[in-house]
């Protein structure tokens, strides 16, 4: 067993990161249509520094309550 | 057009009646149709939520997009309902309909929100790797793995990942660690190597000096696909490997040490 070589993988291998790849960037794709979404330029990054949180629901949801106080 | 959206409303109807059901006999039908069933209803339930007035739908829209919140989560879906009938299922010990019905898992995680998802389906199957019947649990390993294989949440994948290897390969049940290593072998099928090597590979070599022969002997009896999993050009893992070919050859159980082929 030890001896046999270790069959060679790459294009499988290829075809899976590029799909892990897709899946891991599909979150952040989603982020920036939200980022999109928010109406003033670059508010969404600067609750993000604001809240220290990268939670989006936590972002979203401090935007929610500065428009009660503001 | 009035009769046809009562019809739809009636079946609606019934369909979450069936879903609040835990009569044998009724299970035994439904369930095969289950999936196919919870789509077509789910996406009724959606539109029908969507649709009530265009003023209304809106400001919903809007007020979603403004705090991020998809349509999705805004509309109650049948899952927890869907996660009831197999709860049920559970408590009549029928085992071979639970498969059935976990089989039928991967219509969901194309139809409902993946944070619903993360919160509550991923929690009911590592309930069912724990106490599942062995078959249950086989089938429940290999519906964790296709689930994590459609999980974009990058963090509730990652505490995913940290769960399997606290709660499955550190546990004190050998059965766990014997799950664990049918978990990494349902990962090998369908990750690439590169990620086994981040994520699962040093722990499946600690298993070879487990304390409990069962863990040891099927940790012996899949040395090939472990070693199928490897990059050919991962020295210091093709070198770890050897050391547990080395180590479960000599192991004192004949089972452990017979299956070995140097």
């Amino acid at each position: 067993m030890l001896l046999t070589p270790i069959p060679s993988c790459q294009e499988d291998e290829k075809a899976k990161l590029e799909e892990e790849e897709e899946l891991r960037s599909r979150e952040a794709k989603e982020l920036e249509e939200y980022k999109k979404r928010m109406s003033l330029p670059g508010k969404f990054d600067y609750l993000q520094t604001q809240t220290g949180t990268e939670n989006r629901r936590l972002v979203f949801a401090t935007s929610k309550y500065m428009k009660i106080i503001i | 057009m009035l009769a046809s959206a009562d019809l739809c409303k009636g079946l609606r109807e019934v369909f979450e009646a069936l879903l609040k059901e835990e009569d044998p006999e009724i299970l035994t039908k439904l369930v095969p149709l289950l999936s196919d069933l919870t789509a077509i209803f789910q996406e009724i339930k959606t539109n029908e939520s969507d649709s009530p007035s265009k003023e209304l739908k809106e400001s919903k829209e809007k007020e979603a997009k403004d705090y991020g919140f998809s349509q999705a989560s805004e509309t109650k879906s049948y899952l927890e309902d869907v996660l009831g009938i197999g709860n049920a299922l559970s408590k009549y010990h029928n085992w071979r309909l639970e498969i059935k019905f976990l089989e039928g898992f991967p219509i969901y995680y194309e139809i409902f929100d993946m944070k619903e998802l993360n919160e509550k389906l991923a929690s009911y199957l590592i309930n069912q790797v724990k106490e599942g019947v062995n078959e249950v649990r086989q089938k429940a390993i290999e519906m964790l793995v296709k689930f994590m294989r459609t999980n974009y949440l990058s963090l509730k994948f990652k505490e995913l990942m940290k769960v399997f290897i606290e709660e499955f390969c550190n546990s004190n049940c050998y059965q766990m660690r014997i799950a664990f290593i049918n978990l990494f072998l349902k990962f090998g099928e369908i990750f690439s190597r590169t990620f086994i090597k981040q994520n699962l590979l040093n722990q499946i070599f600690l298993l070879k000096a487990d304390k409990t022969v069962q863990v040891r002997r099927k940790l012996a009896s899949h040395l090939a696909e472990i070693r199928g999993v490897l990059l050919p050009d991962d020295t210091e893992n093709i070198k770890k490997f050897a050391e547990l070919v080395k180590r479960l050859a000599q192991d004192l159980d004949k089972e452990v040490s017979g299956v070995i082929v140097l």
